[in-house]
């Protein structure tokens, strides 16, 4: 593949295979930056969508002093802030006061996150998977990878389901914790 | 409520399951009233989210990236479609003025990935709808006379007498013309109709094989944009022959005409405040107060230094700037008004889809569904129609270009003669760092609560083992570098002096004492107006500010080294770059906090105590 200053220099002059190609590179982590805010998966998909779609049509206001990876970063941003308003809002009509107001901390959380927080952030999750004890790391993939519910664990387990989604919170409550002590690290390094 | 309690509770709001209401209650007002069990539950769930979107499939994505591939084509091959469209229609209707594009009526390919069969049903329902509804508009209107107050932008249309016969002749004659056209296009709906049904009919039987998919999905793809075609025809005819029967009754009667005179007059909005500004209906004009409607075309005109507050039944709201003239307020089957000059703020509510407000102007027109922007207006077309959108989506066509732009939060874009249309940054005047913006590295900094804080929470040095040794040559301070920080990340220009104004204040047991009132910042892209006596090699991009102690121990906005005085010449900064920035914010003597560091290109007096920097939406 082409490199991105090749691709973002095709992709102006509209060649949409090398938009493709640069949506190629940088889809993951625009899927994972909206999948912190939002648990629905159809509702990333659109998202995502219409992050590259904003994104194609806006190229020509692209400015290489920012990475592409932040600038389409920020678009997704946007468009995930104005999703999480549009749902605080129309929870709020139906009376779910607490999923809007959840709504509502995470527009601000979303709000104050940059996209460099946020690729800091990731690097430092998968540095902290890879340091898991082996009994949690089973369960993170069994549940997050491989997407099997908790309550289909549970039973090979023999536990209750609570048990599952309790061991999985005491899993990310470590996982914040080595996370922060990484970000401190880096930071300090720098 | 103990924390396990709530641990329970929300480990199962993170695997989907209901909560009871008063579960729900409980929970959230936990939440609300601690931040920091709130600010841990948000990173949790965001820790699950980050988790559940990390794996990357491979397969999913590919199947994505085809979907977005597709629908860059379809819309791509969509305007060449109607285009022939229109040239067929041309052919079998009288000649038209330019169409104009129906509010509301985009259609959207649906993602494939809801599996071909759901969005064929759902491409086909609504090429259907918008075709009956279509019919249905044109079977009323050919045998009843066009309802609703006047559409027309040029309202100060004054005709003279000698010409009525005249002008009257021509109207009517042209309202003939409108009324075949439409007809024609009617004619057409029919067989269109007819090849709907029959691709529905089809689409029940199971599709045999891909090639069949794929000419079926080109079929109803086609469809929709016939449907679509069909619709902008239609109304865009609809609308010519309603002015034409207009202009043909004001013929009848030149002195009766008046912009703003429908039959009904349902009130739009309330004027929530108004200074200076008044309610127009044609020739008469009423102050424009507090509590009073805004009744369906009526306008409004601010004066020099007036302001008006126009708040919707959907708190959609509109704040009028001075010299600013709006017309035709409208809000049935949409907010519809037009701006003659001035400057207008707008907080939409979110709009129904097939409803966007639309404010039209000379140069072009804005097609909102929920957002916050600001619209300024110049008569002259070289300097033309300002859109500045704050938050969310704003479609924005100007008439003067001849195209449309998506306008996203954070960017503008212009309306003028001569000036290519296109969504551009907006440009940063205002740079505030709050302190949960910041990431806190090596464990100086804790973001603690404060009632006095503008935010509610500050950033608290409370020790820090940072050295300043007393030399015969004066104080030297130790390099900044690797030192524990709270950092921040924000985007700045290249091309502006930035003042940075940073409000904290000491906590020291006496605020007079000289020894707990220091801090220091450093942007590393950036360089600041003077050298700094005490950071010699950390170089031009970082220096020592101080917390002026003879102020008391309240908050104090400090513009640099405000040791013996507050007023202090304050620093600037200049970016050697534009675009993302890092501003690291070290603990020099303690215990000090810090509220909100303040970078702004306009603000270059120190402010009040108790002022803060402008909020989200004015920056």
């Amino acid at each position: 593949m082409e490199d991105e200053a090749t691709l973002i220099g095709a992709a102006r002059a509209g060649s949409r295979e090398a938009f493709t190609n640069l949506l190629r590179i940088h889809q993951s982590r625009i899927r994972s930056y909206l999948g912190r805010f939002v648990r629905d998966r159809d509702v990333v998909d659109d998202l995502a969508q219409e992050t590259f779609l904003s994104t194609y049509q806006s190229l020509s206001t692209y400015r290489e002093e920012v990475p592409f990876r932040m600038w389409m970063l920020g678009i997704a941003r946007h468009r995930v802030l104005r999703y999480l308003r549009e749902l605080q809002r129309r929870r709020a009509h139906e009376s779910a006061l607490f999923r809007g107001a959840v709504g509502e901390w995470l527009a601000k959380e979303a709000e104050s996150l940059g996209p460099q927080d946020h690729e800091r952030e990731v690097e430092a999750l998968r540095s902290c998977l890879e340091g898991l004890p082996p009994k949690s790391s089973a369960l993170v993939a069994e549940y997050y990878f491989r997407r099997r519910p908790a309550a289909e664990i549970a039973r090979e387990e023999n536990k209750r389901e609570g048990a599952i989604w309790m061991a999985l919170l005491r899993i990310r409550q470590a996982l914040r914790r080595c996370m922060v002590s990484k970000l401190s690290a880096v930071e300090t390094r720098a | 409520m103990n924390r396990e309690r709530l641990e329970d509770l929300w480990s199962r709001v993170l695997a989907g399951r209901r909560l009871t209401p008063d579960e729900e209650a409980e929970l959230a007002a936990a939440l609300e009233a601690d931040p920091a069990l709130r600010s841990e539950f948000l990173r949790d769930y965001q820790l699950d989210g980050l988790l559940r979107a990390l794996p990357s499939n491979r397969e999913e994505e590919e199947r994505a990236l085809h979907e977005f591939s597709d629908r860059l084509e379809a819309e791509r091959d969509a305007s060449r479609f109607i285009r022939r469209v229109e040239e067929h229609l041309e052919d079998s209707t009288p000649p038209a003025p330019s169409v104009k594009r129906a509010r509301g009526a985009r259609l959207r390919i649906p993602a494939g990935r809801r599996g071909t069969s759901t969005a064929s049903w759902g491409v086909g329902l609504a090429a259907a709808a918008v075709l009956v509804a279509a019919w249905l508009i044109s079977t009323v209107f050919s045998s009843s006379p066009p309802p609703g107050p006047s559409s027309r932008g040029g309202p100060d249309a004054a005709i003279p007498g000698e010409a009525v016969p005249q002008i009257k002749g021509l109207a009517e004659e042209k309202a003939g013309k409108e009324r075949e056209e439409r007809k024609g296009i009617a004619r057409n709906l029919p067989s269109a109709e007819e090849r709907k049904r029959r691709t529905a009919e089809e689409e029940v039987q199971p599709a045999r094989d891909a090639e069949r998919q794929a000419e079926l999905k080109a079929r109803e793809t086609d469809l929709a944009r016939v449907a679509e075609a069909f619709q902008e025809k239609l109304r865009a005819a609809q609308d010519r022959e309603r002015q034409a029967a207009e202009a043909a009754a004001e013929a009848k009667e030149p002195g009766a005409f008046s912009p703003t005179t429908p039959a009904t007059r349902a009130a739009v909005g309330k004027v929530e405040r108004g200074q200076g500004a008044f309610l127009t209906a044609g020739e008469a004009r009423t102050e424009a107060r507090g509590g009073e409607d805004l009744a369906a075309g009526q306008g409004l005109e601010v004066g020099p230094g007036g302001s008006a507050v126009i708040l919707y039944p959907d708190k959609t709201l509109l704040e009028v700037g001075p010299e600013t003239e709006a017309r035709e307020f409208q809000a049935e089957g949409g907010k519809r008004f037009y701006i003659v000059r001035g400057t207008v703020r707008a907080q939409v509510s979110p709009q129904p889809k097939d409803q966007p407000m639309v404010i039209a102007t000379p140069h072009g027109e804005a097609t909102i569904l929920g957002t916050t922007f600001r619209i300024t207006v110049d008569p002259d077309p070289q300097k033309g129609t300002t859109l500045k959108v704050t938050q969310g989506m704003v479609r924005f066509r100007s008439s003067l270009a001849g195209r449309t732009v998506d306008v996203p939060g954070g960017h503008y874009a212009v309306a003028a003669a001569g000036v290519a249309l296109a969504a551009r940054p907006l440009p940063i005047d205002q740079i505030v760092l709050l302190p949960r913006q910041a990431l806190l590295a090596g464990g100086e900094w804790a973001l603690v609560r404060d009632a006095g804080a503008l935010s509610g929470l500050t950033l608290e040095a409370a020790r820090t083992n940072y050295r300043i040794r007393s030399t015969p040559k004066g104080f030297e301070y130790e390099p900044l570098r690797g030192r524990p920080a709270a950092v921040f990340t924000f985007a700045a220009q290249a091309d502006k002096e930035y003042f940075v104004w940073v409000r904290g204040r000491s906590l020291a047991p006496d605020p007079r004492h000289l020894k707990n009132n220091e801090f220091a910042l450093e942007i590393p892209n950036a360089r600041f107006s003077r050298k700094c006596p005490y950071l010699g090699k950390t170089g031009e991009g970082a220096f020592v500010y101080s917390i002026p102690p003879q102020e008391g121990p309240g908050w104090t906005w400090i513009g640099g080294y405000a040791e013996l005085k507050g007023d202090v010449p304050p620093l600037s900064v200049m970016f050697a770059r534009t675009g993302p920035q890092e501003l690291r914010l070290y603990a020099v003597e303690t215990p000090i906090r810090i509220d909100v560091i303040w970078l702004s290109a306009t603000q270059k007096a120190r402010p009040p105590a108790d002022q803060g920097p402008p909020p989200a939406e004015d920056r």
